[in-house]
């Protein structure tokens, strides 16, 4: 076939209008923001169906559930949040300032262009009306923070919080609290569980629109926003039936990050040196432990049987066998590169020969030569029942492990691996004798003054956080000054000696701080926001605001 | 007939009424307090508990529980969701379609594929093509439903990429009408096969007993000896008498099928009845659990009623003790 030069000419046009069609095509959805950073796009993220919303109401599915905790700070503004990593600073939000003279007594003032997405003022009643009922409904929203005497609304901008107790510390009151429209709630505030919140009306960075309950969730940017706005146009949350399914969506690129906790350790060589994919790897949020049941009447209650059951602990091998060297120790509540932890911590390091001493010099030997050790008040085995969610995979390893090494040192494990929700109702009340020792794990985060309620003595609280049922009245003393101390060094000085007096009572053993491995895809979106936790937690909504397109 | 009928359909009801006393202790035999499992937050208060008890009547007594319960049965109320915080005839009613449009594609394509396969396999009984067909239906009877979802989703979704990974639907797509019906065919395959594969076995082996007896009855015979062609004798005359066990399958696993689909459902993220349960069970919701239960319990008998009945039809033999 011969090429005339005409038709070479028109050839030569016609590639050339079609790869400037082409790359109009390419280029058009996006835009360029005022940063000089490039807008649009969709964020595609994965959940596993465990960790996905059912409906948007307000309850404890906004507090615990991967997807609701991630989903509101996107669609609800806070009156302040907390900064990305390494400062973790309080930042404002819909609260412009503020301001305490006495730390009782917050005033804080709002921004006054802020409006919900049905274009309604966010004014200071709708602060008000969320603070006061969001607890009421529902006990997850039930801080010391926003226990306050009274609320007073000064004017449509400025609202005055009066707490029961001084707060102290870098951060506000407040803190990780919706702020939701009075307007849409108001008719529903005798039951706010029973709204099904279908329009989800926030104020946020974005904007509900699509929500296919188990499938997916479809946000869109606010472009009204009234600040600094996102600078993807869509967010979809995308519901997978397993982690395999999210891994391989990941890296397929039918999601460009996973939703929560990242990938399993045992993955994470799969998506080493892939194209497209940017591995990143944190310092996890969450952290496991033992919890010691002090309400038993029996051999736990020894000091020295629980020092000796952590010296029995190889934390190394549990680091090694079940996250494959994506771990760190843990020994206090507090993370180490926080400037609050006690670096002076007793440390229980895997030293079985010390854990048998301490055994034999408590008296604790094997009288009947069944391998056990019996205890010398009641000649009874030791043998405890170990408490383990069966929704935990890594923490069934982990107690495994342990129940191999306390054998060494004459110790039987009974593993008692119940449902997520039988093992709460267990663990929450110690005073119903269900378990000896319990796996546990939280996430504290940098603003962990909640956490320390876990240690808190109330031996009159049917249900609380300590489930541990430790009773210190030393303890409880330094944790109200620490609470109320304004006073940055003696705040300091308090922590100090809270992770001391927990570290030697052991009413809470500490092990380990899984890593977060979260491979993100990098063929569209930079930007990702790294904290403690990874790049999508609940104290990380910032790779939400800041990726953009490439 | 008529008394047939009814003798079926008061067996049916007495059993609706042990599943439904079934239903309600087995949940009040878990270990645990509902209600402080309905938490997660251990905060919770006294007064917050004992407002939830008053709610779902679980402040009284067993027996006043369980009239209660029947009560409200009766009227059609399954109680609220503790996890979605909807009436349990809402969350069903959402879901039920989902499965419905899967378990009946799914069974329809290993009736037709199972049939067809069964009466080959029986017409050339002993040969090559009888042990490769019964072998392999046997091999996928076999293989653990998540474990071959896992194995499709590897395959197709992931490597070949032909089909979705999950779900229903293509998220934010923005389709309706034609295309989404498209879109839901589409995410369909991979669940569908999976549980063709699982009940494939079942038809294949029933269907292919069932021809070798035919095939040895004396009118088969006679019609060969009238000269009926060999593929009018299979599916005109051996076919149609084989047929008559699968049609009580096809209609039992109906009724199961709405329950075995949990394993597929959950696998490739299907958003019905099936992976409600397993999300129920996680999440200990009594009364999502205890509507679910009833719903599949009633499906099977009520599919058991309507094969007795069209049984009773098909082949008045077994109406011989009405």
């Amino acid at each position: 076939m011969v090429t005339t030069p005409k038709k070479k000419t028109f050839l030569k046009h016609f590639m050339v209008l079609l790869f400037a069609v082409l790359f109009f095509l390419q280029c058009a959805p996006a835009t360029w923001g005022k940063a000089g950073v490039k807008t649009g796009g969709r964020l595609d993220v994965g959940f596993t169906q465990e960790e996905s919303l059912e409906s948007l109401t307000c309850g404890e599915s906004w507090q615990y559930l991967e997807m609701g905790c991630v989903f509101w700070p996107l669609v609800y503004d806070q009156l302040w949040i907390m900064g990305p990593a390494p400062e973790y600073e309080a930042k404002p939000m819909l609260a412009k300032s503020w301001e305490t003279e006495d730390h009782q007594t917050w005033t804080f003032h709002l921004q006054e262009d802020a409006r919900f997405h049905d274009g309604e003022p966010v004014t200071a009643e709708d602060v008000k009306f969320s603070l006061v009922n969001l607890r009421k409904a529902d006990p997850a929203w039930a801080y010391e923070d926003t226990n306050t005497k009274s609320i007073t609304v000064i004017d449509e901008h400025t609202i005055q919080l009066t707490l029961k107790a001084k707060h102290g510390g870098k951060y506000p009151p407040a803190y990780w609290m919706p702020v939701i429209p009075k307007h849409v709630w108001g008719p529903h505030q005798e039951n706010m569980l029973s709204y099904d919140n279908a329009q989800a009306i926030g104020s946020g960075k974005f904007k509900l629109k699509e929500f296919k309950p188990g499938q997916y969730l479809w946000l869109q940017k606010n472009k009204e926003y009234w600040g600094q706005n996102a600078y993807v146009d869509d967010v979809v949350f995308r519901c997978y039936g397993s982690q395999d399914a999210v891994n391989m969506a990941l890296k397929k690129g039918e999601i460009d990050m996973v939703g929560y906790l990242g990938i399993p350790a045992i993955s994470a060589e799969d998506f080493k040196g892939v194209k497209d994919i940017k591995f990143i790897s944190a310092p996890g949020i969450s952290m496991d432990w033992l919890t010691f049941n002090l309400h038993q009447d029996n051999a736990i209650q020894d000091l020295k049987v629980r020092k000796a059951i952590m010296h029995g602990i190889d934390k190394e091998r549990l680091k090694n066998m079940v996250f494959f060297g994506y771990a760190r120790k843990a020994d206090s509540f507090i993370y180490p590169e926080l400037s609050s932890h006690n670096p002076n911590l007793p440390q229980y390091n895997y030293d079985p020969e010390k854990a048998v001493n301490l055994l034999e010099s408590a008296g604790y030997k094997d009288t009947d030569g069944n391998d056990l050790r019996n205890d010398p008040k009641s000649g009874e085995d030791l043998v405890f029942d170990f408490l383990v969610p069966s929704a935990w995979p890594d923490e069934i390893k982990c107690a495994r492990l342990m129940k191999e090494q306390l054998r060494e040192i004459g110790i039987k494990l009974n593993l008692k691996i119940t449902d997520l929700s039988t093992y709460y109702g267990f663990y929450y009340e110690p005073t119903s004798d269900d378990f000896d020792i319990s796996i546990a794990t939280e996430e504290p985060g940098p603003h962990a003054d909640w956490v320390w309620q876990f240690c808190r003595c109330d031996p009159d609280l049917e249900m609380g956080w300590n489930g541990a049922y430790y009773c210190n009245p030393k303890f409880d003393t330094y944790l109200d000054k620490m609470a109320e101390a304004t006073d940055m060094d003696k705040r300091k000085e308090y922590l100090s000696e809270m992770q001391k007096l927990v570290a030697e009572d052991l009413p809470y053993g500490f092990l380990i701080r899984p890593d977060l491995i979260c491979p993100v895809r990098t063929d569209k979106f930079e930007g990702y926001v790294k904290t403690m936790g990874g790049v999508s937690t609940w104290i990380n909504p910032w790779s939400y605001f800041k990726v953009h397109l490439k | 007939m008529k008394s047939f009928i009814l003798k079926r359909a008061g067996a049916s009801l007495i059993t609706v009424f042990a599943v439904i006393c079934l239903n309600f202790l087995i949940f009040r035999l878990a270990p645990g307090d509902p209600v402080k499992m309905m938490f997660t937050d251990p905060r919770v208060t006294a007064e917050q508990m004992q407002e939830v008890r008053e709610k779902f009547g679980l402040d009284k007594p067993l027996g006043g529980q369980f009239i209660s319960y029947v009560q409200r049965l009766a009227h059609g109320d399954l109680g609220i969701s503790f996890w979605q915080k909807k009436p349990v005839t809402r969350v069903l009613a959402e879901k039920i379609p989902q499965t419905l449009i899967l378990v009946i594609t799914a069974l329809g394509m290993a009736v037709i594929l199972g049939v067809i396969l069964g009466a080959l396999a029986g017409w050339k009984t002993g040969t090559r093509l009888d042990t490769f067909i019964v072998s392999a239906s046997l091999a996928m009877y076999s293989i653990p439903s998540f474990a071959l979802g896992l194995i499709l989703l590897l395959v197709f979704a992931y490597t070949l990429t032909i089909f979705p990974l999950s779900g229903m639907s293509t998220p934010a797509s923005g389709l309706t009408g034609f295309g989404y019906l498209k879109d839901v065919a589409w995410h369909m395959v991979l669940p569908a096969f999976s549980i063709v594969m699982w009940y494939i076995g079942e038809f294949v082996v029933l269907t292919r007993s069932s021809m070798t007896d035919v095939l040895g009855q004396e009118y088969i015979t006679s019609a060969r000896a009238k000269g009926v062609k060999e593929s009018g004798i299979l599916w005109r005359h051996a076919l149609r008498n084989a047929l008559l066990p699968v049609v009580t399958m096809t209609g039992v696993n109906l009724g199961f099928a709405v329950a075995g689909v949990i394993e597929a459902e959950t696998v490739f993220s299907w958003p019905g009845i099936g992976l409600l349960t397993y999300e129920a069970v996680m999440k200990r919701d009594y009364p999502l659990l205890q509507g679910i239960f009833l719903l599949f319990a009633v499906s099977v008998i009520l599919a058991n009623f309507v094969v007795d009945i069209i049984y009773g039809y098909i082949d008045p033999r077994i109406r011989v003790g009405e």
